[in-house]
């Protein structure tokens, strides 16, 4: 990750005209509108941009990569790429479907990048999934606290087939439609619905209870 | 749409996500009406993807903090100003390379322009090869009109009027000289191509008479 100063925080004036009551209301700028501004250089639009998807972007990526610090690079990357390539965002779906794409996109990328990493680990070292997931079946005595579920879920996601994976994360994290996964993966929605129901079937198989608790 | 391979069972579980299509959702309905199997997967699907929506709240990833998302932010803008810094340096090389593309053409332009004058002048011009052709020695160069022959010069084989009286009656018709003959008096035979302009016979300055010379000057 690029190390950044983080920008000075926003100033706050104070209008000492008449109440905002009279004043005509702003509406927000469309997603296309700010894109293509944020595309031109207008650091406001990115940040309107930035501030409406961040957290459905990192969502989508943590799920398929399980570790926040990937999941933050991904979605660093997935807004560079949506932005920088402006011109292949036609408008045909939402803005929000174009990068959830891109983003798991590069998830996924990094995803094969760190595995391969783990693939070069020396032996007898740990590798850095042994430092962010659970080693083995947790302690039944002391429960499963809410840390220990979400590594749980963690592993159950990594468990499944990529193509599975994203189109289940696309919909139970990303907040898409059936059509607007399909769309997005280029898929049917017939693929959509085998896809989903399987990776439902597989990851109650391998956490249990857990889904029922 | 195509027909699901894998059974009515993702449909089912599409209808509790309340994702079926409008198109596919009334015979899927009237479908698990009339069968209490499909009605009662239907229940179970829809009790899944209540479990599981449930489930997925619960397990809500580490939020991160704002320090990291203003680096994160921090990073796509410096990123963002890269990649336009590295495109208008991409076009500023484009540009240079186009003007210097244009000058080498104008430049080789030219030169082909003055090479090809050169060329020209140097003599390889086709209007400029009769010129250098002419011999510097023609004997006729300098003379606008042929002068007059001599008496022996002309060789006289026909005749008329007063000429033919002297050729009939004496040695010579030229004793006296030529009087104004003309083209059609004189026939130079065997001396030029039957094409050539005849040579025009007639009188001088002084009354003599005068041959002037044809177009070609060569046999």
């Amino acid at each position: 990750m690029i190390s950044c100063v983080p920008p000075p925080p926003a100033v706050a004036v104070a209008l000492t005209g008449p109440p905002a009551a009279v004043a005509p209301a702003v509406l927000a700028p469309d997603d296309a509108v700010l894109l293509e501004r944020a595309a031109a250089g207008d650091a406001t639009a990115l940040d309107e941009l930035f501030r409406r998807y961040r957290t459905v972007a990192y969502r989508v990526a943590y799920r398929l990569l399980g570790n926040e610090a990937d999941a933050l690079d991904a979605v660093q990357d997935g807004f560079v790429n949506a932005v920088s390539h402006v011109a292949r965002f036609r408008g045909q779906s939402s803005f929000r479907t174009w990068l959830l794409r891109i983003v798991s996109n590069a998830a996924l990328d990094l995803g094969r990048a760190r595995r391969r990493r783990l693939a070069r680990t020396a032996p007898g070292c740990p590798s850095p999934d042994e430092l962010t997931l659970p080693a083995g079946d947790p302690d039944p005595d002391a429960g499963l606290r809410r840390q220990d579920l979400r590594l749980l879920l963690d592993k159950a996601l990594a468990q499944l087939p990529l193509a599975m994976r994203q189109t289940f994360v696309l919909h139970a994290d990303g907040g898409l439609t059936y059509r607007e996964v399909a769309d997005a993966l280029g898929i049917s929605i017939g693929t959509v619905m085998s896809r989903l129901f399987y990776a439902r079937q597989r990851l109650r198989t391998i956490l249990g209870d857990q889904v029922d608790a | 749409m195509t027909p699901n391979p894998d059974g009515p069972l993702p449909w089912l579980a599409a209808r509790a996500d309340g994702e079926l299509p409008p198109a596919v959702a009334p015979n899927l309905d009237a479908w698990t009406a009339a069968n209490p199997d499909a009605a009662a997967a239907l229940r179970t699907q829809e009790s899944l993807a209540a479990s599981n929506r449930g489930f997925w709240r619960a397990v809500e990833p580490p939020a991160p903090s704002e320090a990291a998302w203003a680096s994160v932010r921090c990073s796509v803008g410096r990123r963002l100003d890269d990649l336009r810094l590295a495109e208008a340096e991409a076009v500023r090389r484009s540009r240079i390379a186009t003007a210097r593309l244009t000058r080498f053409a104008v430049a080789a332009s030219v030169a082909l322009a003055v090479g090809l004058g050169i060329w020209a002048g140097a003599g390889f011009s086709p209007n400029a090869v009769p010129a250098l052709r002419v011999p510097a020695s023609d004997p006729l160069a300098d003379f606008a009109v042929l002068p007059m022959a001599e008496r022996d010069d002309v060789a006289v084989y026909s005749a008329s009027g007063d000429a033919t009286d002297r050729v009939l009656g004496s040695a010579s018709p030229l004793w006296d000289g030529l009087i104004l003959a003309t083209s059609e008096d004189v026939r130079l035979d065997g001396f030029m191509p039957p094409t050539a302009p005849k040579p025009k016979m007639t009188s001088g300055p002084s009354d003599s008479p005068m041959i002037y010379a044809g177009r070609g000057r060569s046999p």
